[in-house]
């Protein structure tokens, strides 16, 4: 009987590689043939290497399938994060015909590990949005109903997972960029406490609150990807010296002693949600109350949250993107007779989309001397705030829960066109990124025939514990390694 | 009209093997353009610094050494403006602000012009990143139709070294700098002979007049030629009436002159905030201790020193220390010749004339105290005369030699011959019947005949001998025993 | 400082826009600016939102979210790997290799 590649977890593929290494190339050809079918309707990708060199680097792995933690496993990479010799974008004009000289940490860390970089994914552009309609290139479609977005910014790497054209995926999640798609496709998606993998070659969008997190089908696999990605790296200063556990251990070992979590539910989060979300996350959080102790908490502001995630990102995105000059590197034009001041400006205006002009315009005001401390301190003023807040909660609790998103996948033009709604439906994922801490999304269910996802938070460095609430969620409610027929 | 000067120095911490922040080499003066780059010192997209543990510790050094105030915490912000020779069009430096403080601050050091001790109060020091270098394919910005960036420098540490305008004329200016670059130079972190190691930008004010900053000035005697020019030019516009406006020049050290740099249309706002890649490094009281015990003497204590060991006054410690090699040079003759005060002022006179004419860099080449000894001696023992001292300096010192041996193996020692030099005395005398007639109503002139004496025997003549001779020479002619 | 004469909410968005293309080096089309002019007060006053948290001033700004001291590395050097084709991949050289960039003169 034909193998079903597509919708096997990687933790399974790996048993299966290392009794049999030559099944990599039966899985990385039936995953291309996927590709191939599915890729025009969804358009996760950006780029995607070709079947030659996919098969001649599963042939040298197939050799050698005991020294790899992942081998021969494809994973689709956002084109945010920075690979030798592979073009990457950020969906932007800017960098259309950028090729970096190096690796992402990252990258390094998935290569030693054998995986294959099966190709670059769509998102935002600059990771700047939530839908990943802003991509400079082409929107990508949600595969469970492709009228409507993925989510964002990683919308590509999320729209991959769930239409079985990989196995694996990073994102990157600046204030829900992992785990708003995740919950638009019923797929996992985990942004880890801040300083826990390295941002070394994460094209940076907002520094202080950028994180790499694993994407995945099932928590297992998502433990895998945590696992190879995690650890101390010293070329990130903001890389957290901490020895990183074995998740895949530790979450089999909570899952057998079967801890009783407290869980505190953010309760004006799930009232604010759309009805369909609402009801879906009440019918998983009554699960969860059954079996642990779960309480209704309030969160202290609304619109502060999420007007101080903008201003933080926006800040650090004006600083970061204004290297983007077409000296060194990205969109070219002449510069014989002409000022900087001129040439840079050309290059800036059709180089950057409307909303990533935007953000860096209002990202300079916020920082600009006489708006400085009405705006960007004040916002950072508000970050303690929230952290203090929460510091708080997780002496009390394990567990904080909500909706992932407080809506439904919306369809392709719905939430883009109206910025300060957009804004607002990251209430729920930016606080992880504020105060730094990890979160996840885990899929609870449907409505109507569009995912919903859960996101538990917890404090830094707890990643086991939002695992093994994942488990348990994915145990109890079976949405694991679904793969979307992709219907037209 | 009293003037008021202001430096803000930029010094390269030459002492390092690699950038700021990243592990590229930092020696870049002598290769190819964009050979000394990496990723992060380019800026490409994605990547991250990490500081320098010893540019923080040399920097700490020069802020202890200079008497600063030094932070808790070493924060690095991000200050940005557009220009091609900026890689990620924010320089990653220190500011003073919400969050933000420059490493060092409220600091001072002591200059000595013409006698005078005065103290300069230094305002702050930043550690930053060097930016590019911009060169233009005709040579000048202004007629080139693209410019040139190499890289190599981007990321070089730095420290930018801000005083309050303490100082009251150019001379105390390039005082400042000497003394800096001395401090510097015995810490050890800045070579300050190499090419580019420090830029000086000096603002300066006359009474009545609005501050002027003149930008790039390279050297330390241009610091004080760009001054001079500058208050002499804020003078005249103020004699003839005018109005001396705030603006900022250019030095042109071709020219010699300062030329406006035309006026931005914009003004800069740098939009500072703290480098959110860079979490704050934390100054420990052990840290700081244990930079304190590596500090090497520094020149203030090494000049009181000199004055105490070797009864030097303090113009001449002075001298010797603020020119390190010299003073070490100083110090290992002193080892060897206990005539402190006639060592010091061969070192500082006739010595380093010479030096300054060879053009070339004295610390880079090994001096052999032995042989300057060896040459003092020699004239203490009157083998040779101060006139061949000077002569036989470049030989004997340029090779290492000893003197004695030289002299012995040339057969050049002083003429002590008494007949010999009487018979040369009266063919001076002869030659010369009007300098006799002088020298006989004025001893003074008498000078006239020894030189003659000297000129003839190319300096070998025994000085004091030929003066005795001379003189006798003279009595006879004036008893008429001697008629010329 | 140009920003500084702008009330926050004032009717001058245009002069607004006008500075921050300037500050930033973009350029907005009149359509953008159309709708920029009706996005910018929208957000920026939604920003204002932070004013109504009370006692806003006893917290101190969060520049850094972890409380972990700086790293600092050896001043070990590494050979450079660069080469002239790894710049050229993406930037355009003259000379003896140094990388073009625009005239740094304002006419």
């Amino acid at each position: 009987m034909a193998m079903d590649w597509i919708r096997q977890p990687a933790y399974r593929l790996v048993e299966l590689f290392r009794s049999d290494p030559s099944k990599i190339v039966d899985y990385v050809d039936s995953v291309y043939d996927r590709i191939q079918r599915v890729e025009p309707l969804v358009k996760a990708f950006i780029t995607i290497r070709s079947r030659e060199e996919l098969l001649e680097e599963a042939q040298r792995i197939a050799k050698n399938v005991d020294s790899y933690v992942l081998p021969g496993i494809l994973v689709a990479v956002k084109d945010n994060i920075s690979t030798r010799g592979i073009r990457t974008t950020c969906a932007s004009r800017m960098l259309e015909n950028y090729v970096p000289p190096y690796d992402a940490t990252v990258i390094e860390r998935l290569k030693r590990a054998g995986a294959l970089i099966l190709g670059k994914t769509n998102m935002d552009e600059f990771a700047m949005g939530s839908t990943t309609e802003t991509s400079a290139f082409f929107p990508t479609k949600n595969p469970w109903d492709l009228s409507r977005v993925p989510g964002g910014s990683s919308g590509g790497s999320a729209a991959a997972l769930a239409a079985g054209e990989a196995t694996l995926a990073l994102g990157s999640d600046t204030g829900g960029s992992i785990r708003n798609p995740a919950a638009f496709t019923a797929t996992y998606g985990l942004k880890p406490t801040y300083g826990l993998v390295s941002r070394f070659g994460l094209i940076a969008y907002a520094s202080s609150l950028d994180q790499i997190g694993p994407m995945a089908r099932c928590v297992e696999d998502l433990a895998l990807l945590l696992q190879v990605i995690a650890g101390f790296d010293p070329r990130d200063a903001t890389s957290l010296p901490v020895a990183v556990p074995n998740y895949l251990e530790e979450l089999n070992r909570l899952w057998h002693e079967e801890p009783r979590l407290r869980i505190a539910v953010l309760r004006s989060l799930v009232e604010v949600s759309e009805e369909g979300v609402r009801k879906v996350f009440e019918d998983a959080l009554n699960k969860l109350c059954s079996r642990h102790e779960c309480e209704d908490v309030e969160v202290p502001y609304r619109d502060q949250i999420v007007a101080a995630y903008y201003i933080v990102a926006m800040a650090e995105a004006s600083s970061n993107l204004a290297r983007y000059d077409g000296v060194r590197y990205g969109l070219k034009t002449s510069f014989e007779g002409r000022s900087w001041i001129d040439v840079y400006t050309e290059v800036r205006t059709k180089g950057f989309g409307y909303e990533v002009r935007k953000r860096i315009a209002l990202g300079a005001f916020v920082l600009s001397a006489g708006y400085r401390d009405a705006y960007y301190l004040k916002a950072l003023r508000f970050r303690r705030l929230l952290k203090e807040y929460f510091d708080g909660l997780y002496k009390r609790f394990d567990i904080v829960v909500s909706p992932t998103m407080p809506i439904l996948p919306p369809r392709l033009g719905e939430l883009v066109s109206d910025p300060l709604r957009m804004y607002m439906a990251d209430i729920n994922t930016v606080i992880a990124n504020l105060i730094g801490c990890p979160a996840i999304s885990i899929p609870i269910g449907f409505y109507n025939g569009l995912p919903v996802g859960l996101q538990a938070m917890s404090k830094p460095l707890n990643e086991v514990t939002l695992l093994y609430l994942g488990k348990e969620l994915q145990e109890s409610l079976g949405y694991a390694n679904l793969v979307s027929e992709v219907i037209r | 009209m009293k003037v008021r000067i202001g430096l803000e120095i930029h010094v390269q911490l030459t002492c390092l093997r690699s950038k700021l922040f990243c592990s590229t080499p930092s020696n870049y003066y002598d290769k190819p353009p964009n050979t000394c780059v990496c990723p992060v010192c380019l800026g490409l997209p994605g990547v991250l610094p990490v500081p320098n543990k010893k540019a923080i510790e040399a920097a700490l050094m020069v802020a202890l050494a200079l008497n600063c105030e030094i932070a808790p915490k070493i924060v690095f912000v991000r200050k940005h403006y557009f220009y091609p020779d900026l890689p990620k069009n924010y320089q990653i430096s220190q500011y003073d602000g919400p969050g933000m403080i420059p490493y060092a601050r409220n600091g001072y050091l002591t200059i000595v012009v013409d006698g005078v001790k005065k103290i300069v109060r230094i305002r702050r020091i930043n550690i930053e990143e060097d930016p590019g270098r911009l060169t233009y394919p005709t040579g000048s910005m202004i007629t080139s139709p693209y410019s040139m960036v190499d890289y190599n420098r981007s990321g070089v540490a730095l420290l930018e070294i801000v005083t309050e305008p303490d100082m009251e004329s150019p001379k105390e200016a390039r005082a400042f700098v000497e003394k800096l670059m001395a401090i510097l130079e015995y810490l050890g972190v800045t070579d300050t002979s190499i090419e580019g190691a420090f830029r000086v930008d000096a603002n300066v004010s006359i009474e009545g007049g609005e501050r002027v900053e003149i930008k790039n000035i390279g050297s330390m005697k241009d610091v004080e030629k760009a001054l001079n020019y500058e208050i002499l030019r804020q003078r005249k516009v103020l004699e003839s009436g005018g109005k001396v406006l705030r603006e900022v020049r250019h030095w042109d050290p071709h020219k010699k002159v300062t030329v406006p740099v035309r006026g931005k249309e914009f003004e800069e706002d740098y939009r500072y905030f703290p480098d959110p890649d860079l979490p704050p490094i934390i100054v420990t009281k052990e840290w700081l201790e244990e930079i304190r015990r590596k500090m090497p003497e520094l020149p203030d204590a090494r000049i009181e020193r000199f004055t105490k060991q070797y009864g030097l006054d303090e113009y001449r410690a002075n001298i010797l220390v603020l020119s390190k090699w010299l003073a070490d040079l100083f110090e290992e003759c002193a080892k060897m010749y206990s005539d402190y005060k006639k060592l010091a002022d061969w070192l500082i006179t006739d010595f380093l004339r010479w030096v300054k004419e060879l053009n070339i860099d004295p610390k880079k080449r090994s001096w052999n105290p032995r042989s300057i000894v060896s040459l003092l001696q020699a004239m203490d023992r009157g083998l040779i005369s101060v006139r061949m001292a000077k002569e036989l300096m470049p030989k004997v010192v340029a090779e290492g030699i000893d003197v004695e041996k030289f002299i012995e193996e040339q057969k050049i020692s002083k003429i002590t011959d008494e007949k010999l030099l009487e018979s040369i005395a009266l063919e001076v005398f002869r030659e010369n019947p009007k300098a006799v007639k002088d020298a006989l109503k004025n001893p003074k002139a008498i000078n006239f005949l020894v030189g003659g004496v000297m000129k003839k025997t190319r300096g070998r003549a025994d000085p004091e001998l030929t003066v005795k001779i001379v003189k006798r020479l003279l009595e006879a002619v004036e008893k008429g025993e001697l008629s010329i | 400082m140009v920003g500084v004469c702008f009330a926050v909410m004032s009717r001058n968005v245009e002069e607004l826009i006008d500075y921050l293309e300037r500050l930033v080096l973009v350029k907005f089309s009149s359509d953008e600016r159309a709708k920029l002019a009706q996005e910018l007060p929208k957000i920026l006053e939604f920003f204002r939102a932070l004013d109504q948290v009370k006692e806003l001033e006893r917290y101190e700004p969060l520049f850094y979210v972890h409380d972990v001291p700086g790293r600092v590395r050896d001043d070990e050097p590494e050979e450079p790997w660069m080469k002239h084709e790894d710049l050229a991949m993406n930037a355009e050289l003259v000379g003896e290799g140094y990388v073009k960039a625009p005239r740094t003169v304002v006419e």
